[in-house]
């Protein structure tokens, strides 16, 4: 090795010192996402009616891998509908701790009901805690559980720890995300 | 009759159907119409092959073609297989072989699929549905027909039990068709004509006791179990393959199970006891097994019963049965129980020296049955003596009614039973001139040719002794017979006195007739086996008040022994508020074990996977008794049980076939003995019934009739429809 190379390799050190950081200082300021990222899921309802998409089929559950999601399917009232037909899941949980958000179950969905959300801060300390039922995904609720029951605690508004370049996909309908 | 099949040549009985021929073969061909207990229709049309036979010319010989063979000539068409009879040197070919048969058979698949809606999703047949199955494997996979769909009623109940889904329907006709065949019953058919068929009832209803077979043989989800409705996707369940225990029948079921929660009970194939068959209280009186369980034993504190471990519970009982002799213990089982149950409580009061040992309900006598159930749907003659069938064997009404249309039981082949037995026809001819019924009216009244009314007399005695036309009538016709069945219900068995062996015996002389006694108890025949009855002298079940201790394992007598009284059951009873210590029991569901049914039959029962606490089975709970009595018991689990049974009956009832095998009992008939009470039969419980079924359902169907309650397909859109169409 001669001088030249380190001359050539203390060049690039040189000029990279004088460039902006690419580093983030999270959770200060949020960490940058790309659309397809995949995270928390989100249940969508039908723009318009408000009607949850979620028809209870259990499909999603077959489909993963992970046996994370765990149906219970009821039937409507006719008079006040949770979904179009005569279906609705009654419970629905997913456990994100086996969950491997590999995107299977929004695959498997029939009507496009669980889509992959961004968010991705859920860490929390008991068990229980991440078994997510409707509650927690239903399109509007922002912010993980723990994220929800801070700000409870504080008295603030959840802040999301990222944004999301160009915004959530067209599947995530209803959701927004900090850009 | 050989019969070739894509190119196998197989060797048949003659008689045989094209589809069975196919299926013999190893074949396959797609079918929703036929079914093997159902006459064949050719209704769907989607069975059809190439097939043609050679052809003799007129010198007598068969046409040879160009290489010396006979020429097979074929059909022009595609036929369908369900109803074309195969024939001596026949040649089928199906999808497998031949692209035109293909091509109907996709282009059928087509049309089945233009009405039926795409809501896989939602129905509960999703994942179980011949439908389904069928369009994958032969269908195109798209479709030609954009065209809206037909709109017709969705989710509109037919009863408590069924929903009925017009869109989803492909006119199969095999609900209309087990109506009419099997329980005789006509109540449902087609409505209007092409593409505006709809199955309907103009009863307002279904009629009670075999309704839910329908939703077995539907392919689609068309009709479907409204008690499961919603509870799972068929994939989910754990199916557990076991013998039903409501009555002595032992029908096949399959237990599906989630999450350890018995959802759903289907019938399942048994050629010898029910073909395929169930009675609506074995199918969906299950919510017991459900709701309301015991899963912790339960001790008397200061008055009150509370919630307490096992180990609280057995010193309870150490306490309790302190001072109190060991051969004073009465134990009282249900004649539900197990062969093993038996066992080990036999083994237990052999150990105790008690003698107060009794299981209920049962009949004074203890009959061993000479026909088997095929005998009875095969006779020539029935008679039923003082039977209610409806509430003491539901199953034995409709093999009764299977001899009244002939006798016909499907062949069976190595693919199972026959698809299509072309012996079985529509709309069959019945014979009721075969049938007589004495005693007391009841379902099966109206089907009989004889008919007699005895009141409270004993119809066996009277049938010895005729004194009306009636009777004389069905004396005559069983001696005319040459496979007489008589059957014997609550009302011989409960009069039956210390003459009825010399009776039955004289009379099944007379008239060279076989008997089947309907046993009280599912399992009746196999612990009167095992002499699970008092000896004179000792306490019978209705002398329990009586007993200085008594332990009592799923009954309900609504009474307590004089002493320490000990209770063993799945609910909390009116007999168990009156307990000093209930320990939880587990339903006949999560029990392994045999049972014998009232043709001598022992049957295997599985465990299906629901969960109930705490709950023990009662050879556990014997242990227990045992322990805290200080006594080390002879058996300690279900094997021991099984080597102690093995020792009594003479061989193991281990490794049972799938139908169950008859067996002899040996001495059954012998170990009869006072019951002191007459045990009226009844089939669907108290704790069997759902306490929603005849609010929601009814008070919605009436609603519906005064306009209330919108059918959501005939109600306007109070929403913009989102999702699929």
């Amino acid at each position: 090795m001669g001088v030249l190379e380190i001359a050539k390799g203390m060049g690039v050190t040189l000029g990279k010192l004088f460039q902006k950081p690419v580093t983030v200082s999270y959770p200060e300021q949020r960490a940058t996402l790309q659309p397809r990222f995949r995270g928390r899921h989100v249940l969508t309802r039908h723009p318009g009616t408000g009607l949850e998409k979620c028809i209870g089929c259990s499909l999603c559950a077959a489909a993963c891998p992970a046996y994370a999601i765990y149906v219970e399917a009821g039937e409507n009232d006719p008079h006040n509908p949770h979904s179009p037909g005569e279906r609705y899941a009654k419970v629905y949980e997913i456990n994100m701790l086996r969950c491997i958000f590999c995107g299977l179950c929004e695959e498997a969905c029939p009507t496009g009901a669980v889509v992959l959300g961004n968010e991705f801060e859920m860490a929390d300390y008991r068990y229980p805690d991440f078994v997510y039922g409707k509650e927690d995904m239903l399109v509007g609720v922002e912010g993980s559980r723990p994220q929800r029951r801070e700000a409870a605690a504080k008295g603030e508004s959840v802040r999301l720890g990222f944004r999301v370049e160009g915004g959530p996909r067209p599947e995530l309908e209803g959701v927004t995300y900090p850009q | 009759m050989k019969v070739t099949v894509d190119g196998t040549e197989v060797d048949l009985p003659s008689g045989t159907s094209a589809i069975d021929a196919v299926f013999a073969a190893g074949g396959d061909v797609p079918y929703f119409c036929a079914h093997p207990y159902l006459s064949p229709v050719g209704a769907c049309r989607m069975c059809l092959v190439e097939s043609g036979s050679p052809r003799k010319g007129q010198d007598g010989h068969f046409e040879l073609d160009e290489t010396g063979q006979p020429k097979i000539f074929y059909f022009p068409k595609p036929m369908a297989a369900c109803t074309m009879l195969a024939t001596e040197g026949m040649h089928i070919k199906t999808a497998k072989t031949s692209p035109v048969v293909a091509k109907s058979q996709a282009g059928m698949m087509e049309f089945h699929l233009i009405n039926h809606p795409l809501d896989c999703p939602t129905c509960d047949k999703g994942g179980a549905c011949e439908l389904q199955d069928r369009a994958f494997e032969y269908g195109y996979g798209a479709s030609r027909f954009g065209f809206d769909r037909r709109h017709a009623d969705k989710h509109y109940p037919l009863s408590d039990f069924i929903i009925l889904d017009q869109e989803r329907c492909i006119h199969c006709k095999r609900c209309v068709r087990y109506f009419e065949e099997v329980p005789g019953q006509e109540v449902l058919d087609f409505i209007e004509r092409g593409g505006h068929t709809f199955i309907d009832t103009q009863e307002g209803g279904l009629p009670t006791g075999f309704q839910g077979n329908i939703a077995d043989v539907c392919p689609v989800g068309a009709l479907l179990d409204n008690v499961a409705r919603f509870r799972g996707r068929n994939w989910e369940y754990d199916h557990t393959p076991t013998t039903c225990t409501l009555c002595p029948v032992g029908c096949a079921i399959t237990v599906d199970a989630r999450n350890g929660r018995l959802e759903r009970i289907v019938g399942r194939e048994n050629r010898e006891v029910n073909e395929q068959w169930i009675c609506d209280a074995g199918r969906f009186g299950h919510v017991f097994a459900r709701e309301g369980r015991l899963t912790s034993p339960l001790i008397r504190d200061g008055g009150q019963l509370r919630g307490a471990s096992w180990d609280e519970a057995i010193q309870a009982m150490k306490n309790g049965l302190y001072g109190t002799s060991p051969a004073d213990i009465a134990l009282f089982i249900n004649s539900d129980s197990t062969l093993e149950e038996g066992a080990a409580v036999q083994a237990l009061a052999g150990q105790l020296g008690t003698g107060h040992v009794d299981h209920w309900p049962r009949y004074p006598v203890a009959v061993s049955s000479t026909a088997t159930l095929t005998d009875v749907a095969s006779a020539d003659a029935v008679v039923v003596l003082g039977a209610d069938l409806g509430e003491e064997a539901p199953v034995v009404e409709l093999r009764i009614l299977e001899a009244l249309r002939g006798g016909i039981i499907p062949n069976e082949f190595t693919h199972g039973t026959a698809i299509a037995d072309l012996r079985l026809v529509e709309r069959p001819a019945r014979k009721p001139e075969r049938l007589a019924v004495i005693g007391q009216p009841s379902r099966l009244w109206k089907h009989a040719g004889i008919r007699a009314d005895v009141g409270g007399h004993n119809p066996l005695l009277k049938l010895a002794n005729p004194d009306s036309d009636e009777l004389r009538a069905a004396l005559t016709l069983l001696g005319r017979a040459e496979k007489p069945v008589l059957i014997l219900g609550a009302d011989v068995l409960n009069q039956a006195s210390g003459s009825f062996a010399a009776s039955l015996s004289d009379m099944a002389q007379r008239t060279g007739a076989k008997f089947l006694a309907i046993a009280a108890g599912a399992n009746s025949s196999g612990l009167a086996a095992l002499k699970l009855v008092p000896q004179p002298g000792q306490l019978n079940f209705s002398q329990l008040p009586q007993a200085r201790a008594a332990f009592i394992s799923r009954l309900d007598p609504r009474v307590r022994a004089a002493g320490f009284t000990i209770v063993h059951d799945t609910h909390l009873t009116e007999t168990a508020k009156l307990a000093d210590v209930v320990l939880p029991a587990v339903t006949n569901y999560e029990k392994r074990g045999t049972t014998v049914n009232l043709e001598g039959r022992f049957l295997a029962l599985q465990q299906a996977a629901l969960s109930a606490g705490d709950s023990a089975d009662l050879i556990r709970t014997l242990t227990i008794l045992a322990e805290a009595l200080g006594v080390r018991p002879q058996v300690r689990g279900l094997k021991s049980a099984q080597g102690v049974l093995e020792t009594a009956l003479g061989f193991s009832v281990q490794g049972l076939p799938e139908r169950g095998e008859i067996r002899p009992l040996a001495g059954a008939a012998g170990n009869g003995a006072t019951t002191g009470q007459v045990y009226k039969p009844q089939l669907w419980k108290e704790h069997m019934l759902d306490k929603g079924w005849h609010t929601t359902w009814a008070e919605r169907t009436e609603s519906l009739g005064a306009g209330e309650w919108e059918l959501p397909m005939a109600a306007q859109p109070r929403h913009a429809p989102g999702g699929d169409d």
